[in-house]
């Protein structure tokens, strides 16, 4: 029996039938939604050619940055390079002015000043208006005593009356215990000679050379499209004789659609996207994820995508940011957002001002109100529990660090409080709807003369491609050193200048000779001359996505939702979908503890994800994740469910196939190595992997006929839903789907056991080497 | 080769925030306890059917009379009553404090109520706050080097979860007593021989990685990682090593965790969390709505066994007094019955346990009306009840942790019990 399909092809009634059915289904249907999307988007289109016009004129009538010329000596793709190169050069003579054999700053006063100064004494509310963390604002000083360093004389030195102090008011630091007298006579000693404090630490200024191209490959694919390239992509890369073959390697992958799952975390993140497939509780937010996708699939410019969020149209749950205005059980959700807006999109932290004035940022509470207030249209109280009691800090004696300068139970109005960067008046002509405060906000804070919003998105794309922002916080630049400030600017106006269309930024730097260099394998962070880059570890979706890809085994969970029969509300059960990639995951919320409630397979990626550094719960904005190594790492990856499923070479697995295909040992290594790692075994890898694998080569294949594969009973299996949980069976089911995960698939029948087990530790050893889990 | 510890290796070093207010020792109750064993009755355990008994009501007629379900049964402490379906307990009362005056304004969601009962505070966007095991994993670490400071039985969550304190101050869990922690186990199918070679494979790729970068510090992690995947730690989860009369005495699955969790105790973990979800005894768990109160009395017998089990036990390895057990739950529930007799949710009173701990127990603390709706005396609210628990545990009340730059006081200012500390 054939199933006809709109435009009569017909498919057979059979499993594959079916799939293949779903396949062109499925893509014809995004075709129809990506129509839907565009054809709404030209209904703008007469607001967004009005502001393209804006930046244009905007751009005309505000100076150019002048790309600095390439210093001899230089290699340079774009000018990128030139503004790096510049300032190697600068850097170069600043270091030839460091005296021999004196304290070193860097490595023996810098240290001291960021762990016990640098909290009170930097940013826009540094205590007393002592600045320290550049060497021109402690000379200068602040507002109560004047320099605080004398160069020269520590004698004179407030700052070294202060650290030697035992009167309790006067003593520096006030809190956590004096200074070791190890480190008060080190400051004494540097100042003695001099106070001198070079821009940067001593810095390597060599470059290194281009990458070779595999490891560029592997590289630049991760970090276009999240996932490690295929052999066949490899092969294309190196079979590619063109000079510029690079260059449309680049321009493929940032138009190739999968470069929007890899942009999906960041986003996440950064926006604190946080849905519950069961019940909002605990900051949950909609599942606006969609239409993070659906704007990064799209190219969606950044003022645009940006101004689409704010305005929060759509609906909460089915399509559309809306879901960004939510966060469920929190006292001021338009508060948390305003949060999320001023980190995300203005690189203003004020996370610190939600319930009192930021001790040493210079938001204020009312600041993150005012935003608030035009997110909500209205005025917005602010509650107690936002609040912090006064009387009760003094309580502790010492003056508090902290001010409150609204009172709880006032309303605060809608207000722009970012004059600094842009004036309110622009959103009269620029907005939308003029009427509308998120319009406003929205203009505001997307406007060209807003140079700081190009900046902060120009800043997050580098940051994330060259391991270390322009800007040190992308989210913080009120506590950030700048490296570039020239170079910075000149990327924020060529943002503008292509429209706000990340995708050029992306594309100047993976261009750029900077991003291309080998890695210095001593660095654990390129140094801010960004001489060489440095190995970066991959965020957990991109280890897990690309071990996938890598083996060849289908990225198979449950449905990610615990009301699969719908009985419930979409108010409180949502549908998340069959994930196919790491970022359509989510906490599997079995707060009730309730083995009938548990998703065995999706729990066990979300503990290979959690263990390093991804977040099953978003509650609050995020841009850098926790990426220090700890033993559970290796742990859950290695010893885990999901690493089993990976390793295991059952029928489904592409390595079975390959394992049965190869014509010799050295071939299949080979091909492991090519899948695994982007490269060719070494001399000595070879012969070890070889010598595994050749005994019992030739005798590895079961034929056919004698193979019994697993006889699997047709019958449709048992399923637990919302509706059925509290059955006992439905404990039972549940506990099953348990252990078939933990069992994993079983082997492959078509290959004899010993060998097989050995070619599944050769997989296994290459997938949890470190060198998988770094960019090369 | 230098052995790093299983607290260094996944990173779960103690650290006190740099802001230590003064406080007078003297003045703030300090208990001995070194380890605790945190027992989450997940759905609500009505107080009125186990630790704080009434007059007994009817959930049967047309119109139901409101009031416990079970008749009550004295205790080993005179003048105190727990319900007949707890008889075991009732002989150990003694050595445990009931907390009838617990109360909280969260009783609409399970979740809500749950992070309010881990986290000791209401749910912020602006800071992820830890939970009880991960604050004690922090402050106090392991006992022992060979083993994580904080364990789970059931299921993770950010309830349960470090929040901003990081990876470091995470659980180690497991789903169930079969089943072994998540990612210390071999996986099925590994033979001896296989591990092995894995091992040997891995050791020959990692030595080209230069010291003191990141892929080094990950191959060192790594390489801990192997060996704590190893007998050593791997030898508490052997249940059958136990006699069988003392893997009766704790019940069924549920008591076996508790009995779990005094081996992991004895090995060293400090905070071991024991969920009771297996609800296949009566369906909904301790949330009985409806018809799920049918068979509650088997969950409070079941409870009743565990928990007698493992306090008499611990008694009898000399454990007791450094071990501090508590029973708690995210809300109780009222002396109403619903519609088909069961009963919804109530934060305005309910009951939570403590026992052991070196504590000066008395049976119960604090005092509910006729009907356990509200507190009549003593009242102890959440941060309260995390603050005697930190107590017991040696952990300062004042102690401040750091979220970033915030300092974060480890309980909302919560004030211990101090009738509890003799």
């Amino acid at each position: 029996m054939a199933a006809p399909a709109p435009g009569g092809e017909a498919f057979p009634y059979d499993d594959a039938g079916w799939a293949a059915f779903h396949a062109r289904e499925e893509s014809r249907l995004a075709a129809v939604d990506a129509a839907a999307r565009g054809r709404a988007r030209d209904s703008q289109q007469d607001y967004w050619d009005k502001r393209r016009e804006h930046a244009a004129r905007w751009l005309e009538r505000t100076p150019d940055v002048a790309v600095p010329a390439l210093p001899s000596g230089f290699p340079a793709h774009n000018p990128i390079d030139h503004f790096l190169a510049h300032k190697i050069v600068d850097y170069r003579a600043q270091a030839r002015a460091v005296p021999v054999d004196g304290v070193d700053f860097w490595r023996e006063i810098h240290p001291i000043l960021e762990a016990r100064c640098l909290e009170c004494h930097q940013g826009g509310k540094a205590k007393g208006g002592l600045h320290l963390d550049s060497r021109g604002s402690a000379l200068a000083g602040g507002e109560v005593e004047g320099p605080a360093i004398v160069a020269g004389k520590p004698e004179e030195s407030p700052l070294m009356r202060r650290i030697l102090s035992s009167d309790e008011d006067e003593r520096m630091p006030p809190l956590g215990g004096r200074l070791a007298a190890s480190e008060i006579e080190l400051v004494r000693r540097w100042i003695a000679e001099g106070a001198v404090w070079p821009e940067f630490r001593p810095l390597p200024t060599d470059l290194t050379p281009p990458a070779d191209d595999l490891a560029f490959l592997r590289r630049v694919t991760l970090d276009t499209v999240g996932v490690v390239p295929t052999v066949a992509e490899i092969e294309a890369f190196q079979a590619d004789a063109s000079a510029d073959k690079r260059e449309h390697l680049i321009d493929r992958l940032l138009a190739d659609p999968r470069s929007a799952d890899h942009g999906m975390g960041a986003w996440q993140d950064m926006l604190a996207e946080n849905p519950n497939i069961l019940n909002p509780t605990l900051n949950n937010s909609g599942p606006f994820r969609w239409w993070i996708y659906e704007s990064l699939l799209d190219g969606k410019p950044l003022d645009l995508m940006v101004t689409e969020l704010l305005r929060l149209g759509g609906s909460a749950k089915d399509g559309g940011p809306a879901g960004f205005a939510f966060a469920s059980q929190n006292d001021v959700p338009l508060a948390a957002k305003a949060t999320i807006v001023t980190t995300a999109f203005l690189g203003v932290e004020t996370q610190c001002a939600r319930c009192h004035d930021a001790p040493a940022h210079s938001a204020r509470q009312e600041d993150v109100f005012a935003v608030a207030a035009m997110l909500a249209t209205k005025g917005v109280k602010v509650p107690s529990t936002s609040s912090v009691s006064l009387e009760k800090l003094r309580e502790g004696g010492r003056k508090p660090l902290i001010d409150v300068t609204l009172e709880p139970g006032v309303t605060v109005e809608p207000r722009w409080p970012f004059t600094m960067f842009a004036p309110e008046s622009l959103a009269d002509t620029l907005a939308l709807d003029p009427s509308d405060s998120r319009d406003r906000l929205a203009a505001l804070v997307t406007a060209p003369e807003n140079e700081r919003f190009a900046q902060v998105m120009a800043n997050r794309i580098w940051a994330r491609l060259m391991g270390r922002g322009i800007v040190a916080l992308p989210w913080d630049w009120e506590r950030s050193a700048t490296s570039h400030p020239e170079l910075l600017r000149w990327l924020g106006r060529e943002l503008v200048r292509s429209g706000y269309d990340g995708r050029r930024i992306a594309r100047l730097i993976l261009t750029s000779h900077a991003y291309q260099r080998t890695n210095d394998p001593s660095l654990a962070q390129p140094s801010p001359l960004f001489t060489a880059p440095a190995a970066r570890r991959l965020a957990a979706e991109q280890i897990v996505d690309s071990a996938f890809v890598a083996v060849g085994k289908e990225f198979r969970t449950e449905d990610a939702c615990l009301d699969i029969d719908s009985i419930r509300d979409t108010d409180n059960s949502i549908d998340l979908g069959r994930p196919r990639r790491a970022w359509m995951l989510c906490s599997t919320s079995n707060e009730r503890d309730r083995p009938s409630l548990s998703l065995p397979r999706i729990q066990a990626v979300c503990d290979v994800l959690g263990a390093f550094g991804w977040r099953a719960s978003r509650p609050d904005p995020l841009t850098e994740r926790e990426s220090a190594p700890s033993a559970l790492q290796p742990a859950i990856l290695g010893n885990g469910t999901m690493g089993l499923w990976l390793t295991r070479l059952s029928d489904d697995h592409a390595v079975t196939r390959l394992a049965i295909d190869a014509a010799t040992p050295e071939q299949f290594v080979e091909q492991l190595f090519l899948r695994v790692l982007t490269r060719r075994p070494r001399a000595d890898e070879r012969a070890r992997y070889v010598s595994l694998l050749a005994p019992g080569f030739a005798a590895r294949r079961t034929p056919p006929a004698a193979a019994r594969p697993a006889a699997t009973p047709r019958r449709p299996p048992y399923y637990v839903s919302w509706s059925n949980h509290l059955d006992a069976d439905a404990t039972v089911v549940r506990q099953a789907e348990e252990a078939a995960a933990r069992q994993g698939d079983p082997p492959t029948a078509l290959l004899a056991d010993d060998w097989r087990r050995r070619a599944e530790d050769a997989l296994w050893s290459l997938l949890n080497r470190p060198e998988f889990l770094f960019t090369p | 080769m230098n052995r790093r510890d299983f607290v260094t290796a996944l990173g779960l070093v103690p650290v006190c925030g740099p802001a230590l207010a003064a406080t007078s020792v003297a003045s703030t109750p300090r208990g001995k306890a070194e380890h605790c064993i945190f027992i989450w009755l997940g759905g609500g355990m009505g107080q009125i059917d186990t630790f704080d008994p009434k007059a007994v009501g009817d959930n049967r007629a047309g119109a139901k009379k409101p009031g416990a379900l079970y008749p009550a049964i004295e205790t080993a402490v005179p003048g105190v009553h727990v319900c007949e379906h707890l008889p075991r307990t009732a002989r150990l009362m003694e050595r445990m404090t009931a907390i009838r005056s617990v109360h909280h304004k969260v009783i609409d969601e399970h979740a809500f109520a749950t992070n309010l009962v881990h986290t000791g505070r209401m749910v912020s966007g602006n800071a992820v706050y830890p939970s009880l095991g991960s604050i004690v994993a922090h402050t106090r670490g392991a006992a022992d080097p060979a083993v994580p400071a904080y364990m789970l039985i059931g299921y993770p969550n950010v309830s349960r979860g470090p929040g901003f304190l990081g990876i470091k101050a995470g659980a180690i869990y497991l789903v169930d007593t079969e089943t072994g922690p998540a990612g210390f186990m071999p996986p099925p199918g590994v033979d001896a021989e296989s591990l092995a070679r894995r091992h040997e494979l891995l050791r020959a790729g990692a030595a080209d990685a230069v010291a003191g970068t990141a892929p080094a510090d990950y191959a060192e992690a790594q390489r801990e990682a192997f060996r704590l995947a190893g007998p050593e730690f791997l030898k508490h989860f052997r249940l059958i090593d136990e006699p069988a009369d003392v893997r009766e005495s704790y019940g069924g699955e549920f008591g076996q965790r508790c009995l779990l969790a005094r081996r992991l105790v004895q090995g060293g973990v400090r905070f071991v969390e024991v969920s009771h979800n297996l609800n296949f005894i009566n369906g909904a768990g301790w949330d009985v709505h409806n018809d799920g109160i049918v068979n509650q009395h088997v969950l409070i017998r079941e409870l009743d066994n565990a928990l007698a089990g493992l306090v008499s036990d611990l008694a009898a390895h000399r454990l007791l007094d450094k071990t501090l057990v508590v029973v708690a739950t995210e809300f109780g529930r009222p002396p109403e019955f619903d519609g088909r007799g069961g009963r919804g949710h109530q934060g305005t009173a309910f009951s939570m346990v403590l026992a052991g701990g070196g504590l000066a127990h008395r049976g119960v603390y604090g005092t509910t009306d006729e009907l356990s709706k509200t507190v009549v005396d003593a009242p102890v609210g959440i941060p309260d009840f995390h603050a005697t628990i930190l107590a017991a545990l040696q952990v300062d009340p004042a102690t401040e942790l750091m979220a970033g730059s915030r300092p974060v006081p480890v309980t909302d200012g919560g004030v211990p019990v101090s009738a509890l500390f003799g």
